[in-house]
């Protein structure tokens, strides 16, 4: 396996040409328009200039591995080098893009423990299916310790069956509900427009068509596509993930680079009993997977046995402890300074629609009142959500510090119960507002190593006192020996 | 900070000025708010060094590095050495012209700063803060 240097397979070069030629294709669609034919002579020079750089790209890199180490070479003008050693691979994935499938290749990408280099993986290799598989697994057992085929690989069953109709479920309630909201309201004015407004408006029709599109249904369709065929298990110390419909996406990490555990439950799934899982893994490449989900949406009794099965270690029996009454003090406060700068906003509309002159906004007489209503409907509207939220966010959060982790639960519509370990945690801040600090109140933002660089986690308002000592844990852990820095994943 | 904070006053005077230019002839009212708002965050931006200078403080022990700070929102930051990666010295153009730096730690996590150093008390810092994360890596280098 890679034992000789070897090249990215050549149909990396003609994926991407192809690539280029298309969006050369849609700009000269415009020259074409305008009738200024020269000018898609600019863009075949383009198309051209990149198959000439992409090709020497392709043929002066090459990936080898020795018994150590992984190596990336390009030489051409600049010679560049990139070594990484077996014991700081913190992630191994393959990927199968559309063109992949295509053309019968995999892209092999290996990933380091680094906030850095977090959004890209550090290594990326594209061979024929079976050798990238085959440069996995065997990269697996070096790492990991762990050596089975690719044949191997498919007969391992997920720790808990979840079907293609969790996935629908999840594309369509996994998101925020913020986004869902928004995006079903986007849909009603499409529809509103489409139905009342664009009878024989063809543009006005296709740009509200593409308001939907783009802002409900391409996403969820994304969504679904990249969870379907969802697959989770752990053999020994190893998480494996698979999943996608087009581009397939696998990934193996140990159990030790997972950081904190999130357990989301968005409104819509809570109305369901369902959950899903999300872990804060160090060194997934982000641009696959920002927060990599162990498990996509279904029933708390399987988010349960999940948990048992893979990551038992962040198991948290605990409920948490609601914040103390006078925490409503400082939501209600946030909730009035939100409504005083609604009111601030709206002072003027409001002053010129009731008390200015009217006249001037050229509108028919029988407009005006129910702008009026509108207008201050509105804001009302606006003054009870923040006061709605405030009480929500009184009621939903929790907070537990434990032996070895510690809990955050919060979210005002969506839930996410958040567990943490201490030895993962980089930098601890106590904050606190003015309407908290006069009541010995504050809130704990803790920051960590995350896939995509650093994730913060932050809780309710509790006493100061009790928030405090979980930094003073995370150092006392480390001055007494509790926390080991072999087993630390940095 | 002072400095900084003065350009910053002169970027909204600047503002409102040109606000009142364009919208006196629409409505006085709003101009009055941009004023108000203008002069009430210029005096507010007057007042902060002194008040963030008064609550300003830090310390670094053997095993942390604590920083507290704050004018209305007031945090207090905890940062174990341990987890320190890197320890550098940064001067702005307005910091250097009046001999002051920050010192930047970063941890996998993100950056915490301590502000407004005098420069070799930055460098003290920082060299002193380098002592310790080389020690810790001798030791464990002892260890493996």
């Amino acid at each position: 396996m890679l034992e000789t240097p070897t090249r990215n397979h050549p149909t990396v070069v003609l994926s991407r040409v192809l690539a280029v030629a298309l969006i050369m294709a849609l700009v000269s669609i415009g020259y074409v328009a305008e009738g200024t034919y020269e000018l898609i002579w600019g863009s075949v020079a383009i198309i051209a200039l990149s198959s000439i750089v992409l090709f020497i790209f392709w043929a002066k890199t090459a990936i080898h591995a020795t018994d150590t180490e992984l190596i990336s070479e390009f030489n051409f003008i600049v010679r560049k080098m990139k070594a990484v050693p077996y014991s700081k691979i913190a992630s191994v994935n393959v990927i199968r893009t559309l063109p992949n499938r295509i053309f019968g290749t995999a892209t092999v990408q290996v990933n380091i423990n680094s906030s850095i280099n977090a959004a890209r993986p550090e290594i990326s290799i594209c061979l024929k299916n079976d050798l990238a598989n085959q440069v996995r697994n065997e990269l697996s057992a070096r790492i990991y310790g762990l050596n089975y085929s690719a044949e191997q690989e498919q007969v391992y069953e997920s720790s808990i069956v979840l079907t293609n109709r969790d996935a629908i479920l999840h594309g369509l309630f996994g998101t925020s509900s913020w986004f869902f909201i928004s995006s079903l309201f986007f849909t009603a004015l499409s529809v509103v427009f489409i139905v009342f407004e664009s009878a024989g408006d063809m543009m006005g029709l296709i740009s509200t068509s593409l308001l939907f599109a783009l802002s409900f249904l391409i996403p969820m369709i994304a969504m679904i596509i990249r969870y379907y065929n969802f697959r989770v298990y752990r053999l020994g110390d190893t998480i494996y993930l698979q999943h996608g419909a087009i581009q397939l996406y696998k990934t193996s990490f140990k159990v030790n680079k997972i950081n904190s555990v999130r357990i989301k439950r968005t409104f819509f799934a809570r109305l369901m009993n369902k959950a899903c899982l999300e872990v804060d893994v160090v060194g997934i490449n982000a641009t696959q997977d920002t927060t990599p989900v162990l498990c996509i949406l279904t029933s708390m009794d399987n988010i349960d046995k999940l948990m048992r099965n893979v990551v038992p270690d962040f198991i948290y029996e605990n409920e948490g402890r609601r914040q103390p009454g006078r925490a409503a003090i400082p939501w209600l406060m946030k909730a009035f300074w939100a409504s005083l700068f609604t009111a601030l906003v709206y002072a003027y509309p409001v002053w010129f629609l009731f008390m200015g002159d009217v006249s001037s906004l050229n509108l028919v007489d029988w407009v005006i009142d129910p702008l009026r209503v509108i207008v201050v409907g509105s804001f009302v509207f606006l003054v009870l959500i923040y006061f709605g939220a405030a009480h929500l966010g009184f009621n939903n959060n929790r907070l537990d510090v434990g032996k070895d982790m510690f809990m955050f639960e919060t979210g005002i519509i969506d839930r996410v119960r958040t567990v943490m370990q201490y030895d993962r945690s980089q930098i601890v801040d106590v904050v606190a507002w003015p309407s908290a600090r006069r009541l010995g109140l504050a809130r704990c933002k803790v920051s960590m190593l995350s896939s995509s660089g650093h994730s913060v986690s932050m809780s309710g308002y509790y006493p100061v006192e009790e928030l405090e000592v979980i930094g003073e844990e995370v150092l006392d852990r480390i001055e007494d020996g509790r926390y080991d820095y072999k087993k630390s994943t940095f | 900070m002072y400095v900084s904070h003065l350009l910053v006053i002169v970027a909204l005077v600047a503002v409102a000025v040109f606000s009142g230019m364009f919208l006196k002839d629409v409505s006085m009212l709003v101009t009055y708010i941009i004023c108000g708002c203008v002069a009430a965050l210029s005096l507010f931006l007057l007042v902060r060094p002194v008040l963030y200078y008064r609550f300003y403080r830090y310390i670094i022990t053997d095993d942390r590095i604590d920083v507290r700070q704050g004018v209305i929102v007031r945090t207090h930051t905890v940062v174990p050495i341990e987890r320190l990666h890197q320890v550098e010295v940064v001067r702005g153009p307005i910091n250097g012209f009046f001999g002051l730096a920050n010192v930047n730690v970063t941890t996998a996590g993100g950056v915490a700063k301590i502000k407004f150093l005098e420069n070799d008390v930055a460098e003290s810092i920082v060299d002193g803060l380098n002592e310790v994360i080389n020690k810790i890596v001798r030791e464990r280098n002892q260890d493996a």
